[in-house]
């Protein structure tokens, strides 16, 4: 019975010219926009949680090649017949897989026109894909030791990820549990590995701006904005302010993208359809409003019909869909008193952005984070209305970079991003280092995971926004 | 040879009600855009479905995850047999006819454990704890709900029921136990806000994650069929069965059903899922005082009366 209908002839021709895709994503750390733009697009196209549910792969490179064995796994899980479309992004920056080698069938697409990847997934014409290689992937584990002679519940590795949708990018998490809660918690984060730092390092001034800009995929701005400052410091540059708030703006808008896409995510693992379709349908309209430079930040954003968009009542649905959130007693029950995160604790290891806010503001748990983004993300937006942004302007790095060392920060989506930059004085970086949101966000993780309950993990770890490429551990 | 017609009958109703169940759950989950497509999206999926073909897990315990699917649709057949569709249109109308319902949707959560037992991985295994653990979020308040209609008819026979609400629905004047029937029965078929034992995000499928092609259809047909049939058994409880105007008593019946199934959707979006341990407070710390209210206020009302 399974697999055989084609060979009964139970179905017409009819259901043949309406094909529906589940699709599976794998998400190598700059694909979580796209990824939760396209699940809720078209309900013919539905992203599902299990690669055996699919018919059809989604990978949105570059991935780490430390992703090699998880994909060959998740390839060969998926349901025969099933296509693959690999998505191409402009931050193949660093060590990167190799997706041709590993499914020579799949399609590739550029990232920049989501109708033609829509186009694509429904094309009947991409063969399926076969996989050439064998899986040899063993999924990390822990080893649990148990010498007590009493009578005690047994405890479970439960092994999540690495390709999940409660971040952007891979991360897999390693939960001993005691039943449902959470006794201990690991993090294996080396899938999203790609040594961004270290390739800058081997590049010229110029390149290595191009690079700064795939520090975080989903914010080229910000990371690029970082290097162009510290370089602007040691050439000691003065901005005038119609730049520095053209940048500022640019900043704002780029920050509430990040959030509303977050958002969206973020409800649709809670199952609020409601909100998951508001929240989508604001950030389409910013997008689509919005022709964001392809990654680079070589051309600052600009509008698709080449005027300032008017983005002041994208404002006012924003503020009422954070007005909503922040009300609807709904949510508080499900979100209140889980993934706390103390203020003390937070300032310790130095989290910054929405995160610090929600246990400064709040009480630091996933509810507070969720207030606390999406009253940024309004505040964003209102700045990025008010600001002028249809002056011509741009980051291009001019000039030679003299001898010196700078420390510089920039508020991205999950935080600040620091640079700390130095300068031989010659034609390349002689020292990188980024100071990542990410990064400092998931040292605390374990801890804050610990004693919660596995149903809870997803929500308390999506409410972080964790973006895997840019933590590039 | 009447019987088994009206049994045919009814098993084909129950499909069309799922498939409409499923063409709510697309309006509910995409909004206006999927307006024209949810019509056929369902078959469509179906199709794709029963076209694919996945190697099953290794070491999983054949019979129980072959046979899993068959027992969930098997056992949703044959509590739909004493759901009478009209009137003198009913396959099997024992004396004790709702307990018979009641009692033989229990081995539902068997099917959705021996599914998550037999994949041989933890997702599953976590999602199949979590389905037995709704279990004792809605046997009770479900039951409970259900005595108020029995109270009035002064029978268990789902025929008497619909009889005795030829002058007055039950859902009238005992709207509580409409609520608690209506929750507890979106807990009973693992509907949103309490599909938690899928877990569709946080444990890849929970309990179906290792299914693929026409066995995850069987299951989804019989998670549909299964809610369709719990609001078909809401009807005759609380909306009078076939009884209407005009229109012939089986269609009446049908159109009640995707109306209370609509609603019921319509209702529950806009919560977030639950998690088991909020689901079992709900349960015994408001659904259970809450019933045994309502079935204080029935007697009461019934003497009165």
């Amino acid at each position: 019975m399974i697999g055989n209908a084609e060979r009964i002839g139970l179905f017409g021709r009819g259901a043949r010219r309406r094909p529906t895709k589940r699709f599976f994503a794998v998400d190598g750390g700059g694909g979580a926009h796209i990824v939760a733009k396209l699940a809720h697009l078209k309900p013919e196209l539905r992203r599902v949680a299990s690669p055996r549910h699919a018919n059809l792969l989604l990978i949105v490179s570059p991935l780490s090649p430390m992703m090699r064995e998880p994909l060959v796994e998740i390839a060969r899980a998926m349901a025969k017949p099933s296509r693959a479309i690999v998505i191409d992004t402009d931050f193949a920056i660093g060590q990167v897989l190799d997706t041709g080698s590993l499914l020579p069938q799949a399609e590739h697409v550029s990232s920049a026109s989501v109708a033609e990847i829509l186009r694509r997934c429904f094309d009947e014409a991409i063969p399926p894909f076969e996989l050439g290689v064998a899986s040899e992937w063993h999924p990390d584990s822990l080893d649990l030791s148990n010498d007590s002679t009493e009578i005690e519940t047994e405890e479970v590795v439960l092994s999540l990820g690495p390709s999940q949708p409660y971040t952007a990018g891979p991360l897999q998490m390693l939960l001993v549990c005691d039943g449902e809660q959470i006794v201990r918690a690991e993090l294996q984060t080396r899938y999203a590995y790609r040594g961004v730092a270290e390739a800058m390092l081997g590049a010229r001034w110029k390149e290595a701006a191009e690079i700064a800009a795939a520090l975080d995929p989903l914010a080229p701005f910000a990371g690029r904005l970082a290097f162009v400052r510290a370089i602007e410091t040691l050439q000691d540059k003065a901005l005038n302010a119609e730049r520095t708030a053209w940048r500022d703006g640019i900043l704002a808008r780029e920050r509430a993208r990040n959030t509303l896409w977050w958002f969206v995510r973020f409800a649709d693992l809670l199952g609020l359809s409601e909100m998951t379709r508001r929240a989508h349908a604001i950030a389409v309209r910013l997008d689509d409003r919005i022709s964001v430079s392809p990654g680079r930040g070589k051309r600052r954003p600009r509008l698709a019909n080449g005027r300032e968009p008017d983005i002041s009542r994208l404002v006012h649905h924003v503020e009422t869909l954070a007005r909503d959130v922040t009300h609807d007693r709904l949510i508080a029950l499900r979100c209140k008193g889980i993934g706390l995160l103390g203020v003390d604790e937070a300032l310790r290891d130095g989290i910054s952005g929405p995160s610090l806010a929600a246990s400064r503001n709040g009480n630091g748990d996933v509810h507070a984070r969720l207030v606390a983004r999406l009253a940024a993300a309004g505040s964003d937006l209102r700045n990025a209305a008010n600001a002028k942004l249809d002056v011509e302007s741009r980051l291009s790095l001019d000039g030679s970079v003299p001898a010196g060392s700078v420390d510089v920060a920039v508020e991205g989506p999950r935080g600040t991003i620091g640079l700390t930059l130095r300068s031989n004085g010659g034609e390349c970086p002689a020292h990188v280092e980024w100071r990542r949101p990410s990064a400092v966000l998931l040292k605390v993780l374990p801890d804050v995971l610990k004693g919660q309950i596995v149903a809870d993990a997803e929500v308390i770890v999506a409410s972080f926004d964790l973006a895997m490429a840019e933590a590039d551990a | 040879m009447n019987a088994a017609l009206t049994a045919a009958a009814a098993f084909v109703m129950l499909l069309a009600a799922s498939y409409c169940v499923a063409i709510a759950r697309l309006w509910i989950a995409y909004g206006a855009t999927a307006v024209r497509s949810a019509w056929w999206l369902p078959y469509a999926e179906g199709r794709a479905l029963l076209r694919q073909s996945a190697a099953p897990p290794s070491g999983r315990d054949r019979l129980l995850f072959a046979s899993a699917p068959w027992i969930a649709i098997m056992t949703v057949s044959l509590a739909a047999l004493v759901i009478p569709v009209g009137p003198a249109l009913v396959a099997f109308d024992p004396s004790i006819g709702l307990f018979y319902f009641i009692v033989v949707l229990g081995p539902f959560v068997v099917a959705m454990f021996c599914a998550g037992w037999s994949q041989n991985g933890k997702n599953g295994l976590f999602g199949a704890f979590r389905a037995a653990a709704v279990l004792l979020a809605y046997e009770v308040p479900l039951g409970f709900a259900a005595i108020g209609p029995v109270m009035d008819a002064g029978s268990l026979s789902t025929v008497r029921i619909v009889e005795a609400q030829s002058s007055l629905w039950y859902g009238a004047w005992q709207p509580l136990g409409v609520a608690i029937y209506l929750v507890a029965a979106l807990m009973m078929s693992y509907t949103h806000p309490f599909d938690i034992p899928q877990s569709e995000d946080e444990l890849g499928g929970g309990v179906f994650a290792e299914y693929a092609g026409a066995r995850l259809l069987i299951f989804r047909i019989a998670l549909d069929a299964l809610f369709a049939l719990l609001m078909a058994m809401g009807v005759v409880l609380f909306l009078g069965g076939g009884d209407g105007p005009l229109l012939p008593a089986p269609l009446w019946f049908f159109v009640k059903i995707v109306a209370l199934a609509g609603v019921t959707l319509y209702a529950a979006r806009r919560f977030p899922r639950l998690r088991h341990d909020q689901m079992l407070s709900l349960s015994w710390k408001i659904l259970l005082p809450a019933s045994l209210v309502n079935v204080a206020i029935v007697g009461v009302l019934i003497l009165v009366r």
